[in-house]
C-alpha cells in the first residue's frame, strides 16, 4: 500500500504542518491552490492563519476527512437546508469550546482558507451565544458600542417586538 | 486552470485582505452567516445592537414572514410619531421593512392582525385604502414588498369576500413574485341552486388586469382557491392573456372552479412547462378532451388532480383513461370520476403499464394500490 500524498502548509509565524492531501483538501482554498499549481514540495503559505490556530484547524479537517463535500454554495435550495440545521454534533460541540478569541479566530480562518462547515459550525457557536440575550448583553459580550439614538433604539425594538419570544 | 511559472505556492491575494480583520463580526457575510442561525429572538436584540448589526439581523428576521401583523404594527406604530417623522421618512420606512420579505404567509384569522391598533391597518388594507390610514404618506396601492418571490395568503374572513381578498392580495404584488397562492371562502353565505352554500361569485379578471400589467412578471405557481368564479371571468380577456403570457413558466397551476377549463382550455394545455394542475371538469366528455389537449401541449405533466362533474348521461369512463394514460410521466394521479367504482382489477394493471412513474393513485385506495407509497 502506497502511502497518501500529502502537502505542507506553513502558517504566517513560519510553523509548518505535514498533513494529508485529503485532509488539506477540506479547504477549497488549497484545494483550488494545488490544483492550480500541481504536485509540489514547496510549502503552502497561509499567511492569514496562524500556527495555534492551523493546527486546530487541521485538528478538525483530520475528524472529518471522509465526509462528504459540502455542494457548491450557489445552490440557494442548499442554502435553506444549512439554515435549518442548526445543531453541533457532539464532537464539532467539544471542539468548539475554546475561548471567544480562538473562536473567532476559527471563523476567520475558515472563512479565509473556505472550510464551510468550519465556518458553520463557528457562526452556529456565536449564534447560540446571541440567545436569549438583550442588546445590552449582546454589546457587551462582544464588546460593540450602541451607537443608536435611544429614540432609534426604541423604535427598533417596538418595530421587532413581535419576534422577541420566538 | 491558470498555468503558474514554477511549482510555488502564492498566498491567496483574490481579495484585497491587505488589512487584516481580525473581528469577524466586522466581516458583513459572517454577520449574515452567524445572524441566520440565530432565532427570530436572538434577530430582534440584533437588530437593536448598532447600526452595523441592524440591516442584516432585519433582512433575516424579515425574509421569511409567517404572518402579516407584523408588518401592519409598523403602520400603527408610524401613525402615532406621524407628527415627529415627514411623510418621505414615515413612507422610508415602510417600504424598507417591505423590501426585506421574500415570503409571506398568511393565514387569517390565526394571525396577530386583529390585535390592537393593527386590525384598523388590516380593514384600510382590505379595502384598499391604506393611503387613507396614513394620510400624510402617499402608500403606493401596488408593490409594497417588492422582492417578494412566495406570497400565500389563507383567508377565511367571515367577513370578508373573495374581491376583498384579491383586493388586499392586490398590494403584495410585484414582478419579483414567483409563487402565488391566494384562497379564501367568500362571505355572505348564501343558498344556490344544487342547496351548496356557497358565497357570492368572485370576479377575479381586475386581479388578473393588475397581473397582467406588470411589465417583467413570470410566475412558476398560481393557485387560486376561491370557492366560485363570476361569469364575468369567461367574458374578460385578462385570464387568457396571463395564461398565454406564462406558457413558458407556468409550472403549476391551480383553479378550483369549472370556468377555467371551460374558457381557457386551448390557453392551459399550451402551457409547456406545467407540471403539476389541479382543475375541474363540468363532465366527461369535456375532461377526455381537455387531457388530449394536456398530453399534447403539456407532456412534462407529473401531477394530475382532475375533478370531473357528473353530467345528467352517463358517460363511458374508458375515453378519459386513454386519455389519460398519454400522460405518460405522471407520478400522482387524483382524479375524481363519478364512473370511477366500475374499474376492475386489469384496468389497475394497464395503469402500471402507461405510468411507470406512477407513485400515488387516489382511486386506488381501494385496491391496496399506489396511495401514499411515496409520502
Amino acid at each position: 500500500m502506497s502511502a497518501a500524498p500529502q502537502v505542507t502548509l506553513e502558517s504566517s509565524d513560519g510553523e509548518k504542518f505535514k498533513v494529508d492531501k485529503e485532509v488539506a483538501e477540506r479547504s477549497v482554498l488549497i484545494k483550488n491552490m494545488i490544483e492550480d499549481v500541481g504536485e509540489s514540495d514547496n510549502p503552502i503559505p497561509l499567511p492569514n492563519v496562524n500556527a495555534s490556530v492551523l493546527k486546530k484547524v487541521l485538528e478538525y479537517c483530520e475528524h472529518h476527512r471522509g465526509d462528504p463535500l459540502p455542494a457548491a454554495d450557489a445552490d440557494p435550495s442548499n442554502d435553506d437546508n444549512r439554515k435549518r440545521a442548526t445543531e453541533i454534533s457532539d464532537w464539532d460541540q467539544k471542539f468548539i469550546q475554546v475561548d471567544q478569541e480562538m473562536l473567532f479566530e476559527i471563523i476567520l480562518a475558515a472563512n479565509y482558507m473556505d472550510i464551510k462547515p468550519l465556518l458553520d459550525v463557528g457562526c452556529k457557536t456565536v449564534a447560540n451565544m446571541i440567545k436569549g440575550k438583550t442588546p445590552e448583553e449582546i454589546r457587551k459580550l462582544f464588546n460593540i458600542v450602541n451607537d443608536f439614538t435611544p429614540e432609534e433604539e426604541a423604535q427598533i425594538k417596538k418595530e421587532n417586538e413581535w419576534a422577541e419570544d420566538r | 486552470m491558470a498555468n503558474k511559472p514554477g511549482p510555488e505556492y502564492e498566498p491567496d491575494s483574490g481579495e484585497s485582505k491587505s488589512v487584516r480583520e481580525t473581528d469577524p463580526l466586522l466581516i458583513p457575510e459572517i454577520l449574515i452567516r452567524i445572524l441566520e442561525f440565530a432565532s427570530p429572538g436572538g434577530n430582534a436584540a440584533a437588530a437593536c445592537v448598532c447600526r452595523r448589526w441592524s440591516d442584516p439581523a432585519l433582512e433575516v428576521l424579515w425574509q421569511d414572514l409567517a404572518d402579516l401583523g407584523p408588518f401592519l404594527k409598523i403602520f400603527a406604530l408610524l401613525k402615532n410619531i406621524e407628527s415627529r417623522m415627514s411623510p418621505a421618512e414615515t413612507l422610508e420606512r415602510i417600504k424598507s421593512y417591505g423590501a426585506r420579505v421574500r415570503t409571506l404567509r398568511f393565514k387569517a384569522p390565526k394571525s396577530s392582525i386583529h390585535e390592537s391598533g393593527t386590525a384598523e391597518v388590516y380593514q384600510a388594507l382590505c379595502a384598499g385604502k391604506l393611503d387613507q390610514y396614513l394620510p400624510t404618506v402617499s402608500v403606493p396601492s401596488s408593490g409594497l414588498f417588492p422582492n417578494l418571490r412566495t406570497l400565500e395568503w389563507r383567508s377565511e374572513e367571515p367577513r370578508m369576500d373573495g374581491e376583498d381578498t384579491l383586493e388586499a392580495v392586490s398590494y403584495f404584488l410585484c414582478p419579483s413574485l414567483k409563487h402565488l397562492h391566494v384562497s379564501g371562502i367568500a362571505g355572505q353565505l348564501g343558498q344556490r341552486d344544487h342547496g351548496f352554500i356557497w358565497g357570492p361569485s368572485v370576479n377575479c379578471a381586475p386581479f388578473f388586469r393588475t397581473l397582467n400589467a406588470m411589465d417583467g412578471f413570470k410566475l412558476e405557481s398560481l393557485e387560486l382557491r376561491m370557492r366560485d368564479f363570476a361569469e364575468e371571468l369567461t367574458q374578460d380577456h385578462e385570464v387568457g392573456l396571463f395564461l398565454r403570457r406564462h406558457q413558458d413558466t407556468l409550472l403549476h397551476f391551480y383553479a378550483w372552479t369549472t370556468e377555467f377549463v371551460r374558457h381557457f382550455q386551448n390557453e392551459l394545455c399550451g402551457l409547456s412547462r406545467l407540471r403539476s394542475l389541479e382543475v375541474s371538469v363540468d363532465n366527461e366528455l369535456q375532461a377526455s378532451a381537455f387531457v388530449e389537449g394536456l398530453a399534447a401541449g403539456a407532456p412534462e405533466m407529473e401531477s394530475l388532480h382532475l375533478t370531473v362533474y357528473p353530467y345528467e348521461e352517463s358517460h363511458p369512463w374508458q375515453g378519459l383513461w386513454s386519455a389519460l394514460k398519454r400522460l405518460g410521466k405522471l407520478t400522482k394521479l387524483h382524479p375524481e370520476v363519478p364512473e370511477i367504482k366500475e374499474m376492475e382489477e386489469g384496468d389497475v394493471m394497464s395503469m402500471r403499464e402507461a405510468w411507470p412513474d406512477l407513485s400515488y393513485l387516489y382511486i386506488l385506495q381501494k385496491y391496496g394500490g399506489w396511495r401514499d407509497r411515496d409520502r
